[in-house]
C-alpha cells in the first residue's frame, strides 16, 4: 500500500482506522480512484475536440425516432444522440406537442428541418449550441443583414479569453454577446475562459459585450485579427458583488440571506491593525463587549457575539484567559479562515494586510450550510492571492503608540486619605487605653509621611507609553500557469503596563499551478505568537494602595514592606508588602504559541458549468506556558520562614491541538434562458484533538535558576488537564435559483454527524429556504431611473451550535488510583453519558431589504427572530439515580432585534478616487427565556437568597437574559444616613432581604451601533468611526465596591470624601460613614438598585487620516501605490456612568503611524 | 452528457462509501477515561467494573466509615461519648436529623449507595451482550455478584431511610434496576423487599458455580489474576445466603430465614473465632475473627479511619472519638455479676485501655499484623446466622442449643436454667449489642425489633421520627 493510497484514502474515507483495517474497502477504493482516473482522461478528450461546426449538422447522422412528442422532448433526444445543448424559448417550444418522425438515420441539420418544419422556428449552430429562434426575429435579422451587406459585411471567427483584470485568473461562464446584432448571438467561456463566437464585421470592425457577476460589463471592439484578451474589472458600484460562504460563492444580486462583506479597502480605512476592531465599526451586529476586568490586556481574548449570541450558558461558565482553554465560549461565532474553521485566536493575531476580505453570515439562508456549527453566525475571513505579472514586492509598516486610559479613576491624595482614615473613626473610639494608644502609632506614623511630603500616584506606576511597530513584507508574481505569493510579518505589541507585551512573527507562501482546466494551490502559513504579562501583576493591587506609602526606601531602593508599624511593646500593628519589590529580581509569566497550517487544494473546471473541488487542511499548535516566581517574592510572606524551602514556585503548561478538516464540493452553474441555477454539492470532514498539561512545582531559591528542574513536587498534588477529540462529518447541499435575475429562491441542507452528540443522535439535519424579490428589475418599475436597487428577501431555517466539551455523550469510567481492592483496581463511573444528547438548534427567521436610491443613498436593514431551543446545559436528578446531574438539551431563548445600515454618498466623482460619504449603522436585540431546566430553578433559588454585592445572574421565564435582579432602593434616609427599601409587600424597610429582589434593569443596550464619515479628495482621506450605546443598564461596581462599601484603610474613589452621609440633614446618594453617633458604620451594603444606573456612551473608537501618493510623486521615488495613514483608536470616550474600568488591566487609546508602498 | 453524470454518481458513489465507515469514526475514545463500550468489551474490564462497586461501597460515606463504626453505630448507641453533649457526634446521636453536618451526611450516604447501585446496573446492562467475553464460571460469578450487590445495596438503604417491615405498605425507596437517570417511583417497603429477594434468588442460581472459599488466606494464582482469591471479601455464594437469611428475618418469615441461616452454618467454610487467633504474637492476631467472615468489606485506608476515631490522639481531642465507659463495658459483658472472664469478646486485644479510657480496638490496623487480618470490616458474620437461628428455630429446645452453641464459642455464660422464650430473645439481644460493635448492626436489630428504648440513647422514646432516615432534599425535589 503505498503512502499516497493511503492518504487519499484517508481524504476519500475520512477514516484511517477504515484504511488501516479493511483491506478489501482500500482495494475497492483505490479501484475506483482508476476508474476516475481514467474516466477523466476521457473527459479531457473530449474536451478538446472539436467544436462541431455547420458542416458537422451536415455531415454527422444520427437515428431517431418522435412518435407524436413535444418539441423540447425532441430537442432533448437530439441532444442526448449528439451532446450538442440546445437553448430555446421554452414556453413557445412547448407549445409544440405533436411531434412525430419516423424511425431512420439522418444528417442532424435534416432531423432538424424535418422536425422545425411545422413551427415557426428556426435554429443556429453558435459554438457547441444549438439556438432555436422564432422566424420572425429571423426576417427582421434578415433585413438588417440584407442593408449590412451594403455595407461590405463579412462574417468571422472571433476568438478570445476572458480574464480578471485584477488577478489575472480567469473567468469561466462570463457571457459573450455581439452588440448591435440584430438576433441573439452569443456564447459563454468555456472551463479554460475561452470563447469562440461568429460575428459580422461592418466596416471590418465589431463590438463584443462581455458581462460576468461580480464584474463591470466591457464593450470590446474586435477586428477579426488575432485572438482579444478581455480583461473584466471588478464591479465598483458593488464591491461585494459575490457573497462567499466559505463553501461556495454566490452572486450577492441573487443571494437571499443576511451577509455582510468588507473588502480590505473597508477594513484598514477602520483599524490599523486589528481586524476585529474594524469589524465592530464596520457592522453593528458585531459585538464586543468591553472586558471591564482585563480592559486593552493584548493577551486577554475578546469576547465575540453576533446578533446578541443565542445559546443558554451554563451560569458561572466565563470567557477565560487562560492560553490552554480549548473548551468554546457557547456564544463564540464560527470562524472560517480560507475555507478552514479556526479559533478566535489566530483572526486577532491575523495581519491584516494579508486579508482580502471578510464576510458575516448571520441568518439561516447563510449559514446553514454550516449545520451544527452555524447558530451563532459565521465569519469567513478570505486571505489575499497573489496576482499575475512580474515580481513585485509590497511593504507595509506601522509604528503604534498605545497610552492608558485612566479616566474613571479618581483617587484621593495623601492628606485627603489620611483625613478620611481620622474622619470614619479608624483612629478613634477605643474603650481600652493601651489600644487607643496603639492607634495613636499608626496615626502619627501615616502623619508623619504626609508631612514629609510622601504622595505617591499608585495608579501610574505600573503603566507606561507601548511602542509597538509591524512590518509586512509581501512577494508576490507569476505567469498564468503558476502564481507565488510570499508573506513575511512581524509584530509587536507593547501593551500599556509595564513589560507586558505580544509578539507575532508569522511567514507564509502561497503556490498556485493551473494546468489546462486544473488549478492547484496550496497555502503554508507558520505563526509564532509569544504573549509576555507584566511582572507588576493586577493592576488593582496599585490603584488601592494609600498614596502617603512610597515604594521606596531612604536609600531609594524598593522597600519590602510600605508600613511596617510596631507599637511601643513591640506588637505589629500594621505591615503590608510592596508588590513593586518584586521588580528586584527575575519572575517569569508568560506563554507561547506555535502554529502551522498547511491548506491544500484542487479545483477541475469539467465544462463550464461543472466544477469539482476538493481541500485539505492541517494544522498544529502548540502552546507553552512557564509562571516562575522565585522566594524572595512577596506573596511568600505567608509561607513561615522555617519552611523557607518551599518559597518560590514554577508552574508550566504544555498544550497540543492538532485539526485536520477536508472537502469535497461540487458546483454548478447554468443559465437557461432566464433561468440562473447555482448548485453546490459536498461533504467535509474534519476532526480536532486536544491535550493539556499543567504542573506546578515549589521551591525555588534563586531568582536567577528559573529551570523548573531545580523544584520539588509539592504533597498531594498531581498535574491536571484535559485532552479531547471531536470529529465531524457533513453533507450538504445548496441550490439557488433565479428567474430573469428577480424572482430568487435559495434552499440548503446540511446532515451533520458530530462525535460529541449522543451516540442515539449521532447525524443532525439542518436546513434553510430563503426567497428575494428584486423589484427594480420589474418592468413596471423600470422607467423609475431613481431606483437603483430594491431587494426583499426572506429565509427561515434551523442551525446548530456544538459548543460543548467532548465526551459529554458518552459514559465513562475512570479507575481508582489512589487505593486498591484486594490488589485490584476498579473502575469508577464519572458521569451519566446522555446517549440522547442533541445539537443545539436555533430556528431563525430573517426578513431584510437592499435599496439602493439615485446612486447614493445605500440602505440595507434586517428583522430578525432567532428562537433557540435545546441548549446544552446541566439537569439535576434524583440522586437516587445514582447521578447528581446529566447534560441534556434544555432551555429555550428567543431573540428579536433589527439592524439597519445606511451609506449616504454625497459627493463622488467618477474616475477618480474623490469621494465624500456618509454613514449610520444602528443595532437593537432583545431576549427573553422561554424555558429552563431544574438546575437553573435551583440556581435561581440559590442566587435569591444569597447576599451579595453583585446582582447574580438568574433566568427565568419570560425575562430577559440580561436582566439585573437587586433590592429596589428608595435612597439614603437623610436623617441617619441608613438605605430604605421597597419589599415585595410594597412597604419601607431597613432591613435588607434578598428575596425582596425584581427586576431593575436590563444589561442590553436600546440601540447600539455606529456613524461617521469617509472622505478623499486628491489622494487625502479621513474617516471618523464613532460608536455610541443609548439606553439599557449597567450595575456601577466601583459604586458599591469603591465608595458604598470601600475599605477605607486602603486608598479609595474620591466620592467616598466627597459624597458619603456625615451629619443628619445630608441628602446624599452614599450611605453614611460613621453613624450619628460618631462609629464607624460597618456591614455591607448589598445589591440594589441604587447603583444601577443608564448606560450611555459615545466614542470616537477609530479615526484615521491618510495620503495617498500622486503617481508623479511614486514614480520620482520609484515606488507605487504609496499611503501614509495615521490612526487613533478610543480618542475619546463620554459616558453617563463614572466607573473605574480596566480593574487587572488599563484601557488604552492608541496612535499608529502606518506606511504602505510597492516596490 | 453521459460521462458527467458518470462523474457525479462517481462522486456520490464516494460520499455513499463515507457514511458507511462514518458512524464508527464518530465513536471518540477519551485517552484519560474508559469509554462503556471499550470497557465492556474484555472480562477484565467487568471485573475491574465489579472492584469498582467495592471500592464504592469501601468509601468513607458507605461501609468503609458511615454504615459500619460510625454513622450506624453511634445510631445504634455502641458508643458512650457521643452522647456527650460537647462531642462532634452529639446532633446524631441525639437523633437531629435536621443538623447541616448530619444532613450533609444522610445525602452522601444516599447517593453513595445508589451511586454504587448504578455502577451495578452498569455492569448488569452490558454483560448479557457480552457472554462470549467470559471464561470459566467468570459470567456466573460476575452477574452473580453484581445482582446480590444491587439487593444488599437496597437493602440497606431501605433499612435506613424507610419504616420497618411492620409497616409492609408504607412508602420506601426507589429500586433501581435500570442504568438511567430518570428517577424511579418509590416502591413500599414489602415491594422493596420482594425486589431485593428476586434479585438475591437470581445471584443465588448464578453463584451456585462456584460456592468454594479460600477463607481470607491468600493462595497463589498463576497468571497474577485474584479475581476468585478471597471469596469472603465479594458477596459469595454464602454471603447471598446469608443476606437473604437477614431480609427474611427482617420482613418477619423467620421459616425462611432459619432455613437460610442452617444452609451457612452447615458449610465448613466458616467457623467461630478461637480465643487462641486474639492471644497471638501480633503477627497473626486476628481481631475481627476473618474465618467467622461470611461477606466482609476490604478497606485499604482503614487505619487513617480508625486511628482517628478509636486512639488516643497526639493531642487529646475526645470530642471526635468514639469511646465506651468503662461502666457500660461492665454492663454489657455482665463482668460483676458472674460474667466469665474467658469472655473471648472482652480479650485486652479488644479493648485499648488508656489513661481511663476504653476504646474498642477491633479495627485497629497494626503495622507487624497479617495483611490477611487486616483491613476488613465484617459485614455479615456467622454469628449473625446463629444468632437468627437462635431466634427463629421452630422450637424452644432447638433455639436455646442455638445460642448456647453460640454462647460457648464465645466462651460466655451458658444457660442452663429452663427459660421461656422471652429470656430467650433478650439473651439473643445481649448478644447482638456484644457482637456487633463496630459493625453497624445493632441499630437495624432495635429498629426490626421496634425498640422504642434502646439502651444508651438519652433522648427518650424511638419512633419513625427516630428510625427513619429523612430523604435528601434533592431527593424529594426531582424524584417521584
Amino acid at each position: 500500500m503505498t503512502s499516497n493510497a493511503i492518504r487519499d484514502c484517508y481524504a476519500l474515507h475520512a477514516t484511517k482506522k477504515a484504511c488501516l483495517y479493511n483491506q478489501p474497502k482500500l482495494r475497492f477504493i483505490m479501484k475506483m480512484s482508476i476508474i476516475f482516473c481514467g474516466l477523466l482522461l476521457f473527459g479531457l478528450q473530449l474536451l478538446s475536440a472539436k467544436s462541431a461546426n455547420s458542416q458537422d449538422l451536415h455531415r454527422t447522422k444520427i437515428t431517431l425516432q418522435l412518435n407524436d412528442e413535444s418539441l423540447p422532448a425532441a430537442f432533448k433526444k437530439i441532444q442526448k444522440a449528439t451532446g450538442l445543448l440546445f437553448a430555446y424559448p421554452s414556453k413557445e417550444a412547448s407549445e409544440y406537442q405533436h411531434i412525430s418522425l419516423p424511425n431512420g438515420t439522418r444528417s442532424i441539420a435534416i432531423t432538424l428541418d424535418s422536425i422545425l418544419s411545422g413551427t415557426p422556428f428556426l435554429y443556429k449552430l453558435v459554438d457547441n449550441n444549438i439556438m432555436i429562434f422564432h422566424r420572425k426575429e429571423d426576417q427582421q435579422r434578415g433585413e438588417i443583414v440584407a442593408n449590412a451587406e451594403a455595407e461590405q459585411s463579412k462574417e468571422s471567427w472571433i476568438e478570445g479569453k476572458v480574464v480578471d483584470a485584477k488577478t489575472g485568473e480567469i473567468i469561466v461562464g462570463a457571457t459573450i454577446l455581439e452588440k448591435g446584432a440584430a438576433k441573439l448571438n452569443g456564447t459563454t467561456s468555456n472551463e479554460l475562459g475561452a470563447f469562440k463566437l461568429l460575428v459580422n464585421l461592418v466596416n471590418g470592425q465589431a463590438v463584443l459585450l462581455v458581462r460576468f457577476v461580480g464584474y463591470e460589463t466591457k464593450e470590446v471592439p474586435v477586428t477579426g485579427a488575432g485572438k482579444v484578451l478581455v480583461k473584466l474589472e471588478t464591479s465598483s458600484r458593488s464591491l461585494n458583488a459575490v457573497v462567499v460562504t466559505g463553501l461556495y460563492s454566490r452572486p450577492a444580486e441573487n443571494f437571499t440571506g443576511a451577509a455582510s462583506s468588507f473588502t480590505k479597502e473597508e477594513l484598514t480605512k477602520a483599524s490599523g491593525n486589528n481586524v476585529l476592531n474594524a469589524l465592530r465599526s464596520l457592522d453593528p451586529s458585531f459585538q464586543m463587549p468591553d472586558n471591564l476586568l482585563n480592559g486593552s490586556n493584548p493577551n486577554v481574548q475578546q469576547e465575540i457575539v453576533l446578533r446578541g449570541g443565542n445559546s443558554l450558558a451554563d451560569l458561572g461558565t466565563s470567557n477565560s484567559s487562560d492560553v490552554f482553554n480549548y473548551t468554546k465560549n457557547p456564544n463564540v461565532p464560527l470562524f472560517i479562515l480560507d475555507g478552514f474553521e479556526v479559533p478566535l485566536q489566530r483572526i486577532n493575531d491575523l495581519d491584516m494586510n494579508r486579508i482580502s476580505k471578510v464576510t458575516i453570515l448571520k441568518d439561516a439562508s447563510a449559514t446553514a450550510i454550516y449545520g451544527s456549527r452555524a447558530a451563532n453566525g459565521v465569519i469567513v475571513v478570505e486571505t489575499i492571492r497573489p496576482r499575475e505579472g512580474k515580481l513585485r514586492l509590497s511593504y507595509t509598516g506601522s509604528v503604534t503608540n498605545e497610552f492608558a486610559d485612566l479616566k474613571g479613576y479618581d483617587l484621593l491624595n495623601s492628606s485627603e486619605k489620611l483625613e478620611l482614615e481620622k474622619d470614619g473613626g479608624i483612629f478613634n473610639g477605643y474603650s481600652v487605653p493601651r489600644w487607643q494608644e496603639e492607634k495613636d502609632v499608626m496615626y502619627s506614623y501615616r502623619k508623619a509621611l504626609v508631612e514629609k511630603g510622601n504622595n505617591t500616584d499608585w495608579k501610574t506606576k505600573p503603566v507606561r507609553n507601548g511602542i509597538g511597530h509591524t512590518h509586512n513584507l509581501y512577494l508576490e508574481g507569476g505567469s498564468e500557469s503558476v502564481l507565488y505569493g510570499l508573506t513575511g510579518n512581524y509584530n509587536k505589541v507593547e501593551g500599556v503596563m509595564k513589560g507586558s507585551g505580544r509578539e507575532n512573527i508569522t511567514g507564509n507562501t502561497y503556490l498556485s499551478y493551473r494546468h489546462k482546466n486544473f488549478i492547484f494551490r496550496n497555502d503554508f502559513t507558520i505563526n509564532f505568537t509569544k504573549a509576555v504579562n507584566s511582572p507588576y501583576g493586577a493592576y488593582q493591587t496599585y490603584t488601592r494602595l494609600n498614596p502617603y506609602w512610597s515604594p521606596y526606601t531612604e536609600d531609594g531602593k524598593l522597600a519590602y514592606y510600605l508600613e511596617d508599624i510596631e507599637s511601643v511593646e513591640g506588637r505589629v500593628l500594621s505591615q503590608v508588602t510592596n508588590p513593586m519589590y518584586n521588580l528586584n529580581f527575575n519572575t517569569v509569566d508568560e506563554s507561547t504559541i506555535q502554529n502551522f497550517t498547511n491548506n491544500f487544494f484542487a479545483q477541475w473546471q469539467a465544462k463550464e458549468w461543472l466544477r469539482f473541488s476538493g481541500r485539505l487542511a492541517y494544522s498544529k499548535t502548540n502552546n507553552e506556558s512557564d509562571n516562575f516566581k522565585p522566594a524572595q517574592h512577596t506573596s511568600f510572606d505567608n509561607i513561615p520562614a522555617e519552611r523557607y524551602y518551599e518559597r518560590g514556585s514554577y508552574t508550566k503548561g504544555y498544550g497540543k491541538n492538532n485539526m485536520i478538516d477536508g472537502s469535497l464540493t461540487i458546483d454548478i452553474n447554468k443559465a437557461v434562458d432566464k433561468h440562473l441555477v447555482f448548485a453546490s454539492l459536498g461533504s467535509s470532514f474534519r476532526q480536532e484533538k486536544f491535550n493539556t498539561e499543567l504542573y506546578t512545582l515549589i521551591g525555588f531559591p534563586n531568582d536567577k535558576l528559573d529551570n523548573i528542574m531545580i523544584g520539588n513536587y509539592p504533597q498531594d498534588q498531581s498535574p491536571t488537564g484535559f485532552e479531547g477529540i471531536t470529529r465531524l462529518l457533513g453533507y450538504f447541499a445548496n441550490i439557488s435559483y433565479a428567474y430573469d435575475s428577480r424572482y430568487l429562491l435559495d434552499f440548503s441542507y446540511r446532515l451533520d454527524g458530530s462525535s460529541q452528540f449522543g451516540s442515539n443522535r449521532r447525524f443532525a439535519p439542518f436546513y434553510s429556504v430563503g426567497a428575494g424579490w428584486n423589484l427594480h428589475k420589474e418592468p413596471v418599475l423600470s422607467n423609475w431611473n431613481f431606483l437603483d436597487q430594491f431587494k426583499l428577501r426572506y429565509s427561515y431555517g434551523v442551525t446548530g451550535s456544538s459548543n460543548f466539551s467532548s465526551y459529554l455523550g458518552l459514559t465513562t469510567s475512570q479507575y481508582y488510583t489512589n487505593q486498591d481492592y484486594l490488589y485490584s483496581i476498579g473502575t469508577k463511573l464519572l458521569g451519566f453519558g446522555n446517549s440522547s444528547l442533541q445539537w443545539q438548534k436555533t430556528f431563525k427567521s430573517n426578513f431584510g431589504a437592499d435599496i439602493s436610491l439615485f446612486e447614493k443613498l445605500q440602505i440595507t436593514a434586517n428583522y430578525f427572530v432567532e428562537k433557540t431551543k435545546g441548549s446544552v446545559i446541566s439537569i439535576t436528578t434524583a440522586p437516587s439515580t445514582g447521578f447528581a446531574m446529566y447534560m441534556d438539551n434544555m432551555g429555550d431563548v428567543v431573540s428579536k432585534g433589527y439592524e439597519v445600515n445606511a451609506r449616504y454618498t454625497l459627493y463622488s466623482k467618477p474616475g477618480t478616487r474623490d469621494n465624500f460619504s456618509l454613514f449610520v449603522n444602528a443595532f437593537h436585540v432583545s431576549n427573553k427565556v422561554e424555558r429552563i431546566s431544574n438546575t437553573l430553578e435551583a440556581l435561581n433559588e440559590k442566587n435569591a437568597t444569597s447576599l451579595t454585592t453583585q446582582p447574580l445572574p438568574r433566568y427565568a421565564e419570560g425575562r430577559s437574559t440580561t436582566a439585573i435582579w437587586a433590592v429596589p432602593s428608595l435612597g439614603i434616609d437623610p436623617s441617619n444616613g441608613k438605605e430604605l427599601y421597597l419589599d415585595r409587600d410594597g412597604k419601607t424597610t431597613y432591613t435588607y432581604d434578598p428575596l425582596d429582589q425584581i427586576i431593575v434593569g436590563d444589561t442590553r443596550a436600546d440601540l447600539q451601533g455606529a456613524f461617521g464619515t469617509n472622505l478623499e479628495i486628491k489622494g487625502v482621506g479621513l474617516n471618523l468611526f464613532f460608536e455610541f450605546r443609548i439606553g439599557g443598564d449597567r450595575y456601577n461596581q466601583t459604586l458599591i465596591d469603591m465608595v458604598e462599601n470601600a475599605d477605607i484603610s486602603m486608598n479609595v474613589d474620591r466620592r467616598v470624601y466627597e459624597d458619603r452621609w456625615r451629619k443628619p440633614g445630608d441628602k446624599t446618594f452614599f450611605k453614611g460613614i460613621v453613624t450619628p453617633e460618631g462609629n464607624t458604620i460597618t456591614g455591607t451594603t448589598y445589591n440594589t438598585s441604587r447603583f444601577v444606573q443608564k448606560d450611555n456612551w459615545l466614542s470616537l473608537r477609530n479615526a484615521s487620516l491618510y495620503y495617498r501618493f500622486p503617481n508623479y510623486l511614486n514614480k520620482l521615488l520609484g515606488l507605487n501605490d504609496t499611503k501614509i495613514t495615521m490612526f487613533s483608536n478610543q480618542l475619546f470616550w463620554l459616558s453617563s456612568i463614572k466607573q473605574e474600568r480596566g480593574l487587572d488591566y488599563p484601557f488604552s487609546r492608541s496612535f499608529t503611524f502606518q506606511v504602505m508602498t510597492t516596490f | 452528457m453521459n460521462i458527467i453524470s458518470k462523474y457525479i454518481s462517481g462522486f456520490t458513489l464516494a460520499g455513499l462509501l463515507m457514511c458507511t465507515a462514518c458512524s464508527k469514526w464518530l465513536d471518540v475514545k477519551p485517552s484519560t477515561q474508559v469509554s462503556e463500550t471499550e470497557q465492556f468489551s474484555s472480562e477484565q474490564g467487568f471485573k475491574d467494573a465489579l472492584i469498582g462497586v467495592y471500592q464504592q461501597m469501601a468509601q468513607s460515606s458507605l461501609y468503609g466509615k458511615e454504615l459500619t463504626y460510625s454513622f450506624v453505630d453511634i445510631l445504634g448507641q455502641n458508643y458512650t461519648s457521643t452522647v456527650q453533649s460537647d462531642h462532634n457526634e452529639f446532633r446524631l446521636a441525639t437523633y437531629d436529623y435536621t443538623d447541616a453536618n448530619v444532613v450533609d451526611r444522610i445525602n452522601a450516604i444516599w447517593s453513595s449507595g445508589y451511586s454504587a447501585i448504578a455502577q451495578v446496573n452498569y455492569i448488569l446492562r452490558n454483560i448479557d451482550k457480552q457472554k462470549d467475553v467470559f471464561s470459566g464460571d467468570n459470567y456466573n460469578i460476575i452477574k452473580g455478584e453484581a445482582l446480590g450487590l444491587r439487593a444488599y445495596l437496597h437493602f440497606d438503604l431501605l433499612r435506613l431511610f424507610a419504616p420497618a417491615a411492620a409497616e409492609p405498605g408504607a412508602s420506601a425507596i426507589p429500586y433501581m434496576k435500570d442504568f438511567t437517570v430518570v428517577p424511579q417511583d418509590r416502591l413500599t417497603v414489602e415491594e422493596v423487599i420482594q425486589a431485593c429477594l428476586t434479585d438475591l434468588q437470581d445471584a443465588e442460581e448464578l453463584l451456585s458455580a462456584y460456592p468454594e472459599q479460600d477463607q481470607i488466606t491468600a493462595p497463589s494464582y498463576p497468571n497474577g489474576d485474584n479475581f476468585l482469591a478471597y471469596r469472603q471479601n465479594h458477596l459469595n455464594y454464602w454471603a447471598v445466603k446469608a443476606t437473604m437469611a437477614r431480609v427474611y428475618l427482617y420482613n418477619g418469615q423467620g421459616d425462611l430465614a432459619y432455613n437460610k441461616a442452617k444452609e451457612v452454618l452447615a458449610t465448613d467454610y466458616f467457623r467461630f473465632l478461637l480465643p487462641s487467633e486474639l492471644n497471638a504474637a501480633e503477627e497473626s492476631v486476628d481481631r475481627t475473627g476473618t474465618h467467622e467472615h461470611v461477606f466482609s468489606i476490604y478497606v485499604s485506608n482503614l487505619k487513617t479511619f480508625t486511628d482517628i476515631y478509636f486512639r488516643t490522639p497526639a493531642v487529646s481531642d475526645l470530642k471526635s472519638q468514639y469511646i465506651v465507659s468503662t461502666q457500660r463495658r461492665i454492663d454489657l459483658f455482665e463482668t460483676s455479676t458472674g460474667g466469665t472472664s474467658s469472655e473471648v469478646r472482652i480479650n485486652p486485644v479488644l479493648w485499648e485501655s488508656s489513661v481511663g479510657i476504653v476504646y474498642p480496638s477491633k479495627l485497629w490496623q497494626e503495622e507487624n499484623n497479617a495483611e490477611n487480618y487486616k483491613k476488613r470490616i465484617p459485614l455479615i458474620k456467622l454469628s449473625e446466622m446463629i444468632l437468627i437461628a437462635a431466634e427463629t428455630a421452630p422450637t424452644l429446645e432447638e433455639r436455646l442449643d442455638y445460642l448456647n452453641e453460640f454462647k460457648g464459642a464465645r466462651k460466655t455464660k451458658l444457660i442452663t436454667d429452663a427459660v421461656d422464650d422471652d429470656y430467650l430473645q433478650s439473651e439473643v439481644a445481649k448478644e447482638y449489642r456484644k457482637d456487633f460493635i463496630c459493625e453497624g448492626q445493632l441499630f437495624y436489630f432495635y429498629k426490626r425489633k421496634q425498640y422504642t428504648n434502646i439502651p444508651g440513647a438519652i433522648s427518650g422514646t424511638l419512633t419513625n421520627a427516630q428510625y427513619v432516615l429523612p430523604l435528601p432534599q434533592q431527593e424529594i425535589e426531582f424524584g417521584k
